[in-house]
């Protein structure tokens, strides 16, 4: 266990370094592929049970935290996303890639609207509706890329997280 | 007991939901509790950042300076910084012009640049895009505050918002939590320039619609100074497109950046 969480830790670190940088004026639209939902899918897709609930919890919370704006909107963003793929992921295969990508599609989708809910309780409107704008704005693409390169970093993370359970 | 357990997971979650809401309450209430997490991710996670941001300058520096000619990469480099530093010049001494032609027989106008300038390259951005942040490899030790103006010879990129002892967050113009005393360049029209979480346009805000509070389009939009945080004249965008509100106070209008925001890689940060 105590590996697995060393593995996800030495990721979250890389997957702040990666969006941060990396990804960041090279996508269209303003928009990065989300490694943080990523890690919550794999999380929930692993353990289903309540270890992965506290680890999107904390996935989260770290995500909120390289930001430095408001703490708390992306864990509850988190945290659905993490429900979201244990429910779903009881009535698919979710080994096959297809699968997979339709989850993470979902989730990316789950955790953006529900941590802008939880954050229009908290700024101005005028501030939040601009927000969903953009939100809306960049959500495909957001989504489209996730998706993309999520099968590649699953594939890697899981033997990892495997390996060491 | 035995409730408890069949409903554990359902429990936690409602928990764990309730303590985000809790968390984002106190967020709200001490701005500088998330600062806090901030600094910590930051001092864990710079090292790497920095680490890809010279493998790709690296890549790009390799790339052009032995595929292409070398001399002739060395020159452009020379005359891009010479170009931000001349631009940055120049709109200053505009600025100073139409300032001139008002006072010019009854003040005797006395520019304070007293700023002195600290240049920083950009190695990061907001990596969950909750806010439009760039983050700079200068913090605390080099002299910079939290609040300092941010350009590059193009015009205004922001101000600062947080940072640690070698690095710092800079707030960018594109936030909507950006707000800018400004005014027009020809006919000084004052206003508020706000971000729209767009690359392409900002608003300016409470210009009066009224025959008084003219703007004409394509005009430059500069710093007002009013705010006490950024100095007067230097440059925000140009006027993009005038909407006259007949049933309210104010006109909607839009100002196109003066500076792409999707490709700044270094930046002057002004202290005292």
């Amino acid at each position: 266990m105590l590996k697995t969480i060393v593995i996800y830790i030495i990721f979250l670190i890389f997957a702040v370094a990666i969006q941060s940088n990396l990804f960041t004026n090279k996508i269209l639209n303003n928009s990065t592929p989300d490694l943080f939902v990523i890690l919550t899918v794999l999380s929930a897709l692993k353990f289903n049970n309540e270890k992965s609930i506290i680890m999107s919890f904390l996935i989260g919370i770290i995500a909120d935290f390289s930001t430095g704006l408001i703490i708390g909107p992306q864990a509850a963003g988190h945290l659905a996303a993490c429900l979201f793929t244990i429910s779903f992921s009881k009535n698919v295969y979710s080994n096959r890639l297809f699968s997979l990508a339709i989850i993470i599609s979902a989730a990316v989708f789950v955790k953006e609207i529900v941590s802008n809910l939880v954050a229009n309780f908290f700024f101005p409107n005028d501030i939040f509706s601009d927000r969903f704008s953009f939100v809306l704005s960049t959500l495909p693409y957001e989504i489209f890329f996730t998706a993309l390169i999520a099968p590649f970093f699953l594939r890697i993370l899981s033997r990892k997280v495997i390996s060491n359970n | 007991m035995d409730l408890l357990k069949r409903n554990s997971n359902t429990l936690l979650v409602v928990f764990l939901f309730g303590l985000s809401l809790q968390l984002s309450s106190v967020s709200i209430k001490y701005p500088s509790f998330p600062k806090y997490g901030w600094k910590l991710v930051s001092f864990i996670t710079s090292p790497v950042q920095e680490l890809i941001h010279e493998s790709i300058e690296t890549t790009t520096f390799v790339w052009n300076k032995y595929i292409w000619l070398q001399s002739l990469y060395e020159k452009n480099q020379f005359l891009e910084l010479e170009n931000q530093e001349l631009k940055y010049e120049k709109n200053k001494l505009l600025e100073l012009k139409f300032e001139n032609q008002r006072l010019s027989s009854l003040l005797q106008y006395k520019e304070n640049t007293t700023n002195k300038q600290i240049v920083a390259n950009v190695i990061g951005r907001d990596p969950s895009n909750w806010s439009m942040t760039i983050k700079i490899d200068k913090g605390l030790n080099n002299g910079i505050l939290i609040g300092n103006p941010v350009i590059n010879g193009d015009g205004l990129v922001g101000r600062v918002s947080h940072l640690d002892d070698t690095h710092s967050v800079v707030l960018l113009l594109t936030d909507p939590s950006s707000s800018i005393g400004a005014l027009s360049q020809n006919t000084r029209t004052n206003g508020i320039v706000e971000g729209t979480f767009s690359s392409e346009f900002l608003r300016l805000n409470f210009v009066e619609n009224s025959l008084s509070s003219q703007v004409e389009l394509g005009e430059r939009v500069v710093t007002s100074g009013l705010d006490g945080v950024f100095p007067k004249g230097i440059l925000v965008g140009y006027i993009k497109d005038i909407k006259e509100d007949t049933g309210g106070l104010f006109k909607n209008i839009e100002v196109t950046p003066a500076i792409n925001f999707r490709k700044i890689e270094t930046v002057m940060i002004l202290t005292e």
